[in-house]
């Protein structure tokens, strides 16, 4: 018995076929997710589910950020397929939420196997949450010692992708001497760089050091009075997605 | 036949001024070609209602700051050049407490102007743009204070409101139903400027100064509850490109972006945070920025973010070719964009070359500031001296004298009201937003910020009686935003056990003195939690201190699960505390500490000691030393510790405010 393919997935390759030259940019798919959810565009929502349906994984990741945004545990379920789909096909960010998802059972219940595997490819693909992330469990297993030179390690690669929280840690871990020798200078350069991608802790620590000379800063409390505000003013913009 | 007539008019115009006595002559809009006009821009940024230099929660003034100062440089400037505009990049009426009483304590009526409107008024500001903390006291606010009509259901149209005399422009923000923006997206300032002729005459010329303002798209999140459903953003560079050939079309000889956001030179994306980069790619002409609370360019400066960005010039000023000034924050500095503009084929062309970018410090260089403009503290003495009576007006009261003396060695008076706030907040957060976590002990932390070590006067000390939003401040110190963890029994043990690296090691056994406080440990590290009970023995090395740890009676079980109330430092990793490095929040709360410790005391009213201020989380293990134990504090103050059941003794008087006391820590 011959089956007719269902037309939705006719029209699904033809898309497929036709989207492989009209291959939206990150820009584009920004400003159309930007409509759908604010805009409360359903032709914008609609749009971002043709270009998923394209086997495009930056699509396939934005409409899963787009269906998640409410943020329910029913969102979360309509997300999870399109991160799953565009992590298939390599994207690092989707990897990383799913991660997330599994860790902390949103829509689905709690894996941390599952989050285990898509930590360590997310991390793979230079994703710098998930390197930072794997920083945090080294320094701090649940189980068994701490490995801090793998943990500084994790850290740096995570730094170098621009992961705010891995900076703010490597101050800490030559401020403290943790896995690495004492090194004041370098501690206060790595604190510097955190609060220069808008780390409220790092910004708040700068302050301090500047209030109390610390840091091998000299006291400067017009200095610190800045550093403060500008704490003040990020920490209504800086979220962390580590936990 | 009409280019032709124009062309003769021209010559004539020319032959006319070249006649004329005075050495300064109008063109009657004929302008001859060669004919040169130095404009320059002034930014500010920023201001976040520091009208004044005066920091409301110390009630003291503070010169580091204020646009009362800044009115001084601008006039400065506008004495120094002919042809200036003063224009302001946002973030200017939220911010200090004057914004907050204006806003919210004795809201401004529409008959009434804001103060900081009233002082951008008095310095004849030309246009100014939108920030995004202008939308946080809402639609309705924003709308009367600019007196705009944003086309909203459930806003009234203004009518007449008091607002800025200027225009003020913001093309990105759009109301969703009628897909207008709902401010005016651009403006074309007709000027009149003092120009150089071919043969070095002054002549007088009309310049069309075009601004248009951004602010950033970000805003739907970080006001998600004021503006969903009402209005959405569009990107930086397609709000441009849609705008800037209008402004064009409507005579604009220069197009100056009004762009509240920072340089990001990564890739562009409609929503990203700070888009400024991305505009100069436009074809604007010169670009204000903000909102980063930064300095560009910052020549010189080793630690600027500037210094090593793709396309950007941190000594000369440009990104990607265009003329860009960032005056600090809070008026701490004036922008000044000069540009050179040469009329060549009948029109005015952008001289590249000779354009230049500074900023001014109303600071000098010898530590010492401008003065105020007199005129300015004048203007808002009303305001101002509403906004101290605010900060004073009484949230509450105690019976007890709160301070942080001898918080290090035990005394909960300044931080027990503190913890008691933050554990009510995160239960009653976890009550509504995550029922999970019920079952869940609340727990809380907080550290005496204040504790002496910078000197007798760096201590918390709220007298018996009246508390002020002042004293809140006095409590709690830092701009910290509320923030819980959930963490096991073993987790809450190592916390215990890093703050108690706030003490040395004390040998029992020597009869030499010892000092109890380990100075290279941090006071606002030593966290004290309430909801448990726990004992110090300062006689065993940092990690082995803590023992009689109980919760509710009982030791507490390593595997047991706890919420702990702390802050945004803390919960990220700030101190470096076993396992609380970000891993384990389960509320990032937008409310700050302080304002949630001042919402408990006006819920609570009356404080009394016995309810508020005795319960002692922790005390130490009995010592007999052999020798003195010695604690410095201020000086005097053996009466304060008795208080909160503490025996000292006075060993010395330092002369500098402190005295060491003795502790005898057998009991």
């Amino acid at each position: 018995m011959t089956s007719l393919l269902p037309l939705f997935l006719i029209s699904a390759m033809a898309l497929g076929l036709g989207a492989c030259s009209n291959k939206p940019s990150q820009a584009q798919l920004d400003d159309t997710r930007q409509h759908a959810i604010f805009a409360r565009d359903p032709a914008a929502l609609q749009q971002l589910e043709r270009w998923a349906a394209a086997d495009d994984a930056d699509a396939q990741r934005t409409l899963a950020e787009t269906l998640a945004e409410p943020a329910t545990p029913e969102a979360w379920r309509k997300a999870r397929p399109w991160f799953e789909r565009a992590a298939r096909l390599g994207d690092a960010h989707s990897a990383f939420r799913l991660a997330r998802i599994y860790a902390k059972g949103l829509g689905t219940p709690v894996n941390p196997a599952l989050s285990e595997q898509w930590l360590v490819i997310a991390a793979d693909r230079k994703q710098a949450d998930a390197r930072c992330l794997l920083g945090l469990h080294a320094k701090s297993p649940v189980n068994g010692k701490p490995d801090l030179a793998r943990a500084n390690h994790w850290f740096e690669l995570a730094a170098e992708q621009g992961s705010a929280e891995a900076m703010f840690q490597l101050g800490i871990a030559y401020q403290d001497g943790i896995g690495v020798q004492r090194d004041i200078a370098k501690a206060r350069d790595w604190y510097e760089k955190a609060a220069r991608k808008e780390m409220p802790a790092a910004l708040q620590t700068l302050a301090m050091a500047y209030e109390n000379g610390d840091l091998g800063v000299k006291q400067d409390h017009i200095k610190a009075s800045e550093l403060f505000n500008l704490a003040a003013h990020a920490v209504h913009d800086f979220e962390s997605e580590l936990f | 036949m009409l280019m032709r007539t124009t062309a003769l008019l021209g010559l004539a115009g020319i032959v006319l001024a070249g006649c004329s006595s005075s050495g300064t002559s109008s063109t009657n809009g004929m302008i001859a070609d060669g004919t040169t006009v130095d404009v320059v821009l002034m930014e500010t940024t920023d201001i976040h209602q520091n009208v004044l230099s005066y920091d409301y929660y110390k009630l003291a003034d503070n010169p580091s700051f204020g646009l009362e100062r800044t009115a001084t440089l601008i006039k400065q400037a506008r004495s120094q050049y002919a042809n200036t505009l003063l224009l302001d990049d946002g973030d200017l009426i939220q911010g200090t407490a004057l914004g907050d009483y204006q806003a919210v304590i004795k809201p401004v009526t529409c008959s009434q102007t804001l103060a900081v409107h009233k002082v951008m008024n008095y310095l004849k500001y030309d246009a100014g743009t939108i920030g995004n903390h202008e939308f946080n006291y809402g639609l309705p606010f924003l709308s009367q204070v600019t007196n705009t009509n944003f086309r909203l259901n459930g806003v009234t149209a203004p009518s007449n409101c008091g607002a800025p005399n200027y225009p003020q422009v913001l093309a990105n923000v759009s109301n969703l139903a009628d897909k207008q923006p709902i401010f005016t997206p651009f403006s074309i300032l007709k000027r009149t400027f003092s120009g150089k002729a071919p043969d070095g005459s002054t002549v007088t010329v009309p310049v069309n100064v075009g601004v248009i303002g951004f602010t950033p798209p970000t805003i739907m999140d970080w006001d998600k509850a004021n503006l969903s459903n009402r209005v959405y953003t569009d990107g930086l560079v397609e709000t441009a490109n849609k705008y800037l050939p209008q402004m064009r079309a409507q005579g604009a000889d220069l197009v100056v972006a009004l762009s509240h956001g920072g340089l990001d030179p990564s890739s562009y994306s409609p929503t990203m945070e700070n888009g400024s980069w991305h505009l100069t790619k436009t074809g604007i002409d010169a670009l204000m920025i903000g909102h980063s609370h930064d300095i560009f360019p910052n020549p010189g400066v080793a630690s600027s973010q500037f210094n090593n960005m793709t396309g950007v010039d941190n000594t000369k000023g440009l990104v990607n070719s265009i003329p860009t000034v960032m005056a600090g924050n809070w008026g701490n500095r004036l922008g000044l964009i000069h540009v050179t503009l040469k009329f060549t084929g009948g029109k005015w062309v952008v001289q590249k070359d000779k354009s230049s970018v500074e900023t001014r410090s109303t600071k000098n260089a010898d530590g010492s500031y401008v003065a105020a403009d007199p005129n300015v503290s004048a203007l808002v003495s009303a305001e101002h001296q509403g906004t101290i009576d605010y900060v004073k007006t009484p949230i509450g009261s105690t019976d007890f004298r709160m301070n942080t003396y001898f918080a290090l060695l035990g005394d909960v008076s300044a931080v027990q009201i503190v913890n008691m706030a933050q554990q009510d907040y995160v239960q009653k957060y976890i009550q509504t937003n995550l029922p999970q976590y019920q079952s869940l002990p609340v727990l809380s932390v907080s550290a005496p910020f204040k504790a002496g070590r910078n000197g007798a006067s760096d201590f918390t000390d709220v007298q018996a009686g009246s508390i002020a939003i002042n004293n809140a401040a006095d409590l709690y110190l830092y701009p910290n935003t509320v923030q819980a963890v959930k963490v096991s029994g073993a987790d809450i043990l190592n916390w215990l056990e890093t703050s108690a690296k706030m003490f040395n090691t004390i040998n029992p056994a020597s009869s030499a003195p010892q000092d109890l406080i380990n100075n290279n440990y941090q006071v606002f590290n030593f966290d004290v939690m309430y909801g448990v009970q726990y004992q110090i023995d300062v006689t065993k090395a940092p990690g082995s201190r803590i023992v009689n740890a109980t919760y509710n009676g009982a030791p507490i079980n390593p595997a047991q699960q706890f919420i702990v109330a702390t802050n945004n430092y803390r919960a990220s990793g700030g101190g470096n505390f076993p396992g609380i490095d970000g891993t384990k929040t389960i509320i990032q709360s937008p409310d700050a500490n302080r304002d949630v410790l001042i919402s408990y005391i006006k819920a609570k009213g009356t404080l009394n000691r016995a309810s508020y201020g005795a319960t002692r989380s922790w005390s130490f293990v009995p010592v007999s030393a052999a020798g003195p134990v010695r604690f410095k504090t201020v000086a005097n103050q053996i009466a304060a510790a008795a208080l909160a059941g503490i025996t000292v003794s006075k060993n010395s008087d330092n002369n500098d405010g402190t005295w060491t006391y003795l502790v005898d820590l057998s009991h």
